[in-house]
């Protein structure tokens, strides 16, 4: 292989080696695979999570207000502590909005009519026998789905210089996953016949149904994208290797190093 | 570990070479076109920076550096390199002042706890800011070290008062840092070069949040303390006169494309700047005698 400027200085990746000032390192560990490059720029990312923002919020006083509507103490119980794990969610991105030079922190807006639909039709459930609807609302329907975007969104973005975002979906990830458990642990346990198994699934694609006409949590660009695996580059073969052989050893010979 | 560390004090590799801080220079009231060239080629300059400017003078005109290189000229890639490894120096150097803005200053009990913590989430973004620009380096092909480091921003970073450390740091430093990004951010898309503009856009966004912890740190100090808030304008005025380097950045106007170095007033505005804070630094540059 031709002695390319990155093999020749520690700088661009080359071995670093030894203790104290002569290891020529990067500020990277040379495990690091982290990307400088993300999916979206500053401004994309302000556009996000103003939409996030407001449905974590919504999501927030919905499970609130749905606390004192439920007979069941056990799932009484259980919304409390979601109904603030939004609120701190939604507070992470308020708090995030101003480090990417948004001025007004108390942005929070809707993509799109149809996901006002949506929320509106996934809060609307009020009576006291309707809380298999409540739960499959917030637990199947709407807390996986912010799952899928945290996620997606986590692994989109750069994780160096955006790495702040990266970091608060960690714990917003952490707090869904949990909720999705308990919530869907609740759910197998509370419909347990064939008529509220059947009423959950319904509402629950009822609900979806509505959320896809919206795209979703940040509208028609929730998720998607080409695909971008890093990759080394493309396989050089036949008369290509020739040349670079030839050119390498030439190189050699006359003592120049490439670059 | 002792407290109040110098600027000799500073860690580093067998790569960093070190130029001297020019002080009397930056404070001067009146400097020569001369004296600027000089200093600046000594701040920036390396053998390959030394041959581009010395064959632009034989051309006529004097060296470039008033004004500003665009991407497709020959002169580019070595200048774009020059800049970035200075801020690569400006950004370690930062990670270096908020961390020990964090140390320094624990046993005084009048400092809220909330200083500290800024300055530790400063220390996290300064980290970040240091990893990004050792990437774009990698990215312009140029190595750690290829230039000399200038510990002017770490000199004014030193100050055992922390209500001159955020003015000097975070104020005055980040401030130029916001002109720099927002100059660097227009190099890259002139370039066509996601990877310059989009990084240095999340760079400079962090910017406006500790130019932003500056604003609010050095007023919350010196609140109470005419005495104290007379010092610290004191001290602005000789940063915000340092960082003119020597008049070079020329006018100061956020619309002016083809200078060096304007100032990014839209981000100094988000970070708090009042127009009277922008006329100061507009007005802190020493007479420039010479031809420009
Ligand atoms: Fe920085
Ligand atoms: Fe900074």
């Amino acid at each position: 292989m031709t002695a390319s400027r990155s093999d020749a200085h520690a700088n661009g990746g080359g071995p670093v080696r030894g203790y104290g000032p002569g290891r020529l390192a990067q500020p990277f560990p040379y495990w690091d695979r982290r990307r400088l490059m993300g999916e979206w720029t500053v401004e994309e990312s302000v556009q996000r999570i103003v939409h996030y923002k407001w449905a974590e919020q919504h999501l927030s006083a919905a499970i609130g207000g749905w606390v004192a509507t439920i007979p069941e103490l056990d799932v009484k119980a259980m919304l409390g502590p979601h109904c603030y794990q939004h609120a701190w969610h939604a507070d992470l991105w308020r708090q995030r909005l101003p480090e990417l030079r948004e001025k007004d922190e108390a942005r929070a807006e809707p993509p799109n009519d149809a996901f006002i639909e949506f929320m509106d039709e996934l809060t609307s459930p009020e009576a006291a026998d309707a809380t298999i609807e409540k739960l499959v609302g917030i637990y199947r329907v709407l807390v996986p789905h912010l799952l899928a975007v945290y996620s997606y969104h986590q692994r989109v973005t750069s994780d160096i210089v955006d790495a702040p975002t990266v970091r608060i979906l960690k714990f917003m990830i952490d707090d869904d996953i949990e909720q999705l458990i308990c919530g869907e642990m609740m759910v197998q346990d509370l419909a347990r016949t064939a008529k509220l198994r059947t009423r959950a699934g319904k509402w629950q694609t009822h609900l979806d149904v509505l959320l896809v006409k919206a795209g979703g949590v940040a509208g028609e660009e929730t998720l998607g994208g080409r695909p971008r695996i890093g990759m080394p580059p493309r396989a050089v073969l036949g008369a290509a290797l020739r040349q670079r052989r030839q050119a390498a050893s030439a190189a050699s010979a006359g003592g120049v190093v490439a670059g | 570990m002792k407290k109040l560390m110098t600027t000799d004090d500073l860690a580093r590799d067998e790569r960093f070479r070190r130029t001297p801080v020019p002080l009397d220079f930056l404070m001067a009231e009146e400097v020569t076109v001369e004296q600027v060239e000089e200093t600046m080629l000594m701040l920036l300059g390396n053998d390959e920076m030394r041959q581009t400017l010395e064959q632009q003078s034989a051309g006529g005109g004097g060296p470039n550096i008033f004004r500003r290189v665009r991407p497709e000229e020959d002169d580019a890639p070595v200048f774009i390199k020059s800049q970035m490894h200075g801020i690569f120096m400006g950004e370690m150097q930062a990670l270096e002042a908020a961390g020990r803005s964090a140390w320094d200053f624990t046993d005084d009990d009048e400092l809220p706890w909330k200083f500290q913590f800024d300055m530790a989430r400063q220390c996290w973004d300064e980290t970040r800011h240091v990893e990004t620009y050792s990437a774009l380096l990698d990215h312009v092909g140029c190595d750690i070290g290829e230039f000399a480091e200038n510990l002017f921003l770490f000199e004014f970073g030193c100050s055992d008062d922390p209500a001159e450390r955020v003015v000097g740091v975070n104020r005055c430093l980040e401030g130029l840092a916001l002109d720099v990004f927002n100059d660097t951010i227009r190099f890259g898309r002139s370039a066509d070069d996601d990877t310059i503009w989009k990084s240095v856009d999340y760079v400079s966004a962090d910017e406006v949040t500790h130019v932003r912890f500056g604003q609010v740190w050095s007023k919350a100090l010196t609140a109470d303390d005419p005495e104290r808030r007379a010092k610290i304008v004191n001290f602005q005025r000789k940063v915000d006169r340092a960082f003119s380097l020597g008049g070079l950045r020329g006018a100061y106007d956020g619309a002016n494309t083809e200078q060096f170095l304007p100032l990014a007033i839209e981000f100094r505005k988000l970070a708090g700047f009042t127009d009277q804070d922008i006329a100061d630094v507009a007005g802190a540059a020493p007479k420039v005698k010479g031809r420009r």
